[in-house]
């Protein structure tokens, strides 16, 4: 049996009220929910705050840098598809610096979860503004206020027939664990956007603005839908709903290179056998 | 590729980097050849780490170094570089078949054979080597392991359990950790190839692709009756000097030849040995150096 207590308990850097500790939280109770043992489980992530939550995880953690988080996770699932592989980063690193890398995995659809801190600021360095602000949102570098269009992650992921594509909020940590442990279960890409309060340095989308505008989606809510789905991902604003917005089954990108679900590749000496054969081809 | 090299290098992954140089700046002449990312390739990610770099000279050299180069990375965790160019990584030429019953496979549980309980992905060691596991194996290497040992690795500075830290001993232990391991990469050197005249007026020095041009220009010499030699570099990094002092001060004139505009390698021999090799033949127009052009500068 795993207990929440293999999954350790430490100290951490994050202010008091910042909803990383939420999602924390959230994290280590889907993980034991799952019966996921620390060895079977490999957390990477990039810079930033939420970056800094495998460190808070008695498991497997390569915590590498800015925006990189999501080539190093496929080369680790390549390399070894039996280990669940698990993304944890923030909007910053996530939606900007590591952009195409989110474009990239998901038409890849490796089979990978990504969970994504959003607290649409740069807490790390100190309240930049992040691709996630709002268009107006007022800091210490956009003094006049942002004027790029937010990023739209959920909506973007649909538009793009994402596999699983998921929104949390971290004041909902009961909803939050079970969208966490689908995600994991699910077969291909999947993507948690966690919203979450940056108490430092966004004193607009704080907890009670969150809180008033999340809702969660109802029970006969179709998901496989992907026409109401990109309508329900592309509400925002007084309305936020919360839960699995999309979900399809499409195949998984190690299913089309049978050598990669034949077991971790260090196990497996080259075959020098073959290589004699390609050598001798050529005589 | 300089955050993934520096990033491997802080990480200590084995990583191995072939690096096909074309004439720069930016684009600069794409379907062409030179050889003037030495010093980038030296010096690529900021911080400082060893690396080990080898400039193949032809195909055979290309097959047999770059398994070299993965004993190397995977031995040292750290990242491993081919430096070779447009002309040689395009060319197609026949060779003999490879001996393969020579080359046995690298056997990453015999490197990672001392360990600690629980691992430690940044051990200290004398040798600066940390035994390396793979995550979520269980039931391999256990040799040496718990069967559910975790693997921590982080770009940022670390303690030895991998978690970042900024605790100012932890921050210098680690750093010579990393430098200390660049003495044993020293072992796997590839001397320098020394052809031709045993005390010649005339020595050609050339690295990487330049060997077979450099090489023919100096037996054409020798027909003509000039004592000449060719010491070709197969690895360009580290170099010990004892590999070819010797050779270098033996020569009346040494001419570096290298196609780029600024003699990168003659540099670096001068800054690590102090010989200071005072003719070069530099070809940067975007075509391979072949016979003619040295013989033409000769």
């Amino acid at each position: 049996m795993v207990s929440l207590a293999d999954y350790g308990d430490y100290e951490t850097a994050w202010c008091p009220g910042c909803g990383n500790h939420s999602i924390l939280k959230a994290m280590k109770q889907a993980l034991v929910s799952l019966e996921l043992e620390p060895y079977q489980v490999l957390f990477v992530s990039g810079i930033g705050q939420a970056a800094k939550a495998p460190h808070y995880l008695n498991t497997n953690v390569f915590n590498g840098l800015h925006g990189r988080s999501l080539p190093v996770a496929t080369g680790a699932k390549l390399c070894n598809s039996e280990l669940k592989v698990i993304v944890e980063s923030g909007d910053g690193c996530n939606y900007g610096e590591g952009g195409n890398h989110f474009l990239a995995t998901i038409r890849r659809n490796i089979d990978i979860t990504l969970i994504v801190h959003d607290n649409q600021v740069y807490g790390l360095t100190k309240g930049q503004a992040s691709p996630t602000s709002e268009t107006g949102f007022v800091t210490k570098n956009q003094p006049e206020g942002v004027f790029s269009q937010p990023f739209n992650p959920v909506e973007v992921a649909v538009a793009m027939n994402a596999s699983f594509v998921a929104r949390g909020f971290s004041g909902k940590i009961d909803h939050l664990s079970g969208l966490i442990q689908t995600a994991i279960n699910h077969k291909g890409f999947s993507l948690v956007d966690v919203l979450q309060p940056c108490v430092s340095f966004n004193k607009v989308n704080t907890f009670g603005w969150y809180n008033q505008r999340c809702y969660t989606l109802p029970d006969d809510y179709d998901a496989t839908n992907r026409e109401s789905a990109l309508k329900k991902a592309s509400e925002w604003g007084e309305r936020i709903p919360i839960g699995i917005i999309y979900q399809n089954q499409r195949p998984v990108y190690e299913d089309h290179y049978p050598f990669i679900m034949k077991g971790p590749a260090a196990k497996r000496p080259p075959d020098v056998g073959k290589f004699q054969q390609i050598i001798d081809s050529y005589k | 590729m300089t955050e993934t090299v520096s990033l491997a290098g802080m990480t200590e992954t084995p990583i191995v980097i072939v690096v096909a140089q074309r004439p720069g700046p930016s684009t600069g002449l794409p379907t062409r050849t030179e050889q003037g990312d030495l010093e980038f390739v030296l010096h690529s990610g900021h911080g400082e780490f060893p690396r080990a770099i080898f400039a193949p000279g032809d195909v055979e050299q290309a097959f047999h170094l770059t398994r070299m180069a993965f004993e190397v990375a995977q031995k040292y965790n750290t990242p491993v570089f081919i430096l070779t160019d447009q002309f040689l990584a395009d060319s197609y030429r026949s060779v003999k078949p490879f001996d393969l019953d020579e080359l046995k496979p690298i056997d990453p549980c015999a490197i990672s054979s001392v360990a600690a309980d629980p691992h430690l992905t940044y051990l200290l060691t004398d040798s600066g080597i940390s035994p390396r596991i793979f995550p979520g194996m269980s039931s391999w290497c256990v040799k040496a392991f718990s069967s559910q040992e975790l693997v921590v690795a982080d770009s940022d500075e670390h303690t030895q359990d991998g978690h970042l830290s900024e605790d100012l001993s932890v921050r210098v232990s680690m750093v010579e950790k990393r430098l200390r391991k660049l003495d044993g990469i020293k072992h796997y050197l590839v001397n320098p190839e020394f052809t031709g005249d045993r005390e010649p007026d005339l020595l050609f020095v050339c690295w990487g692709s330049t060997r077979g041009s450099t090489i023919e220009a100096a037996e054409r010499l020798r027909g003509k009756g000039r004592l000449v030699a060719t010491l070709h570099f197969p690895q360009v990094w580290p170099l010990a000097a004892g590999g070819f002092l010797g050779k270098l001060m033996s020569a009346q004139e040494t001419v570096a030849v290298e196609s780029n505009a600024t003699g990168q390698f003659a540099r670096l021999i001068r800054r690590e040995t102090g010989f200071h090799i005072k003719r070069t033949i530099l070809r940067y127009d975007g075509l391979p150096i072949t016979p003619e052009y040295i013989l033409a500068r000769i």
